[in-house]
């Protein structure tokens, strides 16, 4: 069993579909077969609003096995911990984490650490974007952070 | 203000361009040469943080020790770029004081906001601590992110001869700050 989970995205400005986001799924249903389950992590900024996760499965198109989602993850970590949840919910022996080019790094790194102790192989599926000047700032942070971050996703399972 | 900054490449953003490459500094101004050395502790610093994490390539990699390890050698590249920064002094431009104050700030919340996420990280013992351990971590990255903003700021307001500006454009060490 294959797990594709697609990262969500979101910023302050609205409700509907980031155009990141709409990116990123894009790069997912090139990547989907009909036998993979789907992931659709991401939560929603405000109460009133609609998750990531729901605004993905409103634009979903592709045929696969099953779609999940995953309303509560509130960042990178949170997404790599519901990828690990639903990586044992399905059984799944490999997982596809598909986000942005300039995120990839850091949420494959936090997902393998949310699978530590299984025999789940984690693979990348990232699309081109260098990302925006405030996306490198803050994955420059990130990066400091991600060790720790690491450690807080392998041991909150 | 700050996508002006990313344009011209001024000082504070080498903090979050590119990898700066190497040149010839026999006939580097003083301003130059400090030019290149705030690119080198960055690109330097930079490179130490995506070595530690390229070695979680596979599951493999992940055991908890390895992990432990990591945080601590990120932990220390950390600390030898805020000693690098701050050993630095201020650039010889009419502004050299106040962006070397600039730094500084920028120094201590960096070593502060590490401090801060490593105890959060510490203190994570389930999947009941993963809210708040996220706050925390998300409270010190966006510390951290405003400060590099808010150093490119300092640095621009205080270089109104651009002395800084043109020596970062024209020290190879920065070549690539703005690209």
């Amino acid at each position: 069993m294959r797990l594709v989970a697609i990262l969500g995205y979101s910023d302050r400005d609205g409700a509907a579909l980031h155009p990141v986001c709409a990116a990123r799924l894009a790069r997912a249903e090139s990547e989907v077969r009909p036998d993979d389950t789907v992931l659709l992590s991401g939560w929603a900024r405000r109460k009133a609003e609609a998750a990531e996760a729901e605004l993905m499965a409103r634009a979903w198109t592709t045929d696969a096995r099953s779609v999940i989602l995953d309303r509560t993850a509130r960042s990178t970590v949170g997404n790599a911990v519901g990828i690990a949840r639903a990586a044992r919910r399905v059984d799944a022996r490999e997982v596809v984490v598909v986000t942005s080019g300039w995120h990839g790094r850091r949420a494959s790194v936090l997902a393998r650490a949310a699978l530590t102790g299984s025999q789940v192989n984690v693979t990348l599926a990232a699309t081109d974007e260098r990302g925006t000047y405030r996306a490198r700032v803050r994955e420059l942070a990130c990066l400091l952070a991600l060790p720790f971050a690491a450690i807080v996703a392998a041991r909150a399972r | 203000m700050t996508r002006k900054l990313l344009a011209s490449g001024t000082a504070a953003l080498a903090l979050v361009a590119a990898g700066c490459g190497g040149g010839d500094e026999s006939s580097a101004s003083p301003t130059e040469e400090w030019a290149n050395s705030f690119c080198t502790a960055i690109t330097t610093w930079k490179d130490s943080l995506t070595s530690v994490t390229e070695q979680f390539s596979s599951l493999s990699s992940l055991t908890s020790e390895a992990l432990t390890d990591a945080a601590n050698d990120a932990k220390s590249s950390t600390e030898t770029f805020v000693d690098e920064l701050r050993a630095l002094g201020p650039p010889e431009t009419e502004s050299g004081e106040a962006v070397k104050s600039s730094i500084d700030e920028l120094s201590n919340t960096v070593e502060s906001e590490v401090a801060k996420i490593e105890s959060t990280a510490e203190g994570v013992s389930g999947l009941a601590d993963l809210p708040s351990a996220i706050t925390s971590i998300t409270t010190s990255i966006s510390a951290m992110s405003s400060a590099v903003s808010s150093t490119a700021q300092t640095a621009e307001s205080a270089d109104t001869s651009g002395e800084l500006r043109t020596a970062l454009e024209d020290t190879p060490a920065c070549a690539d700050i703005s690209s």
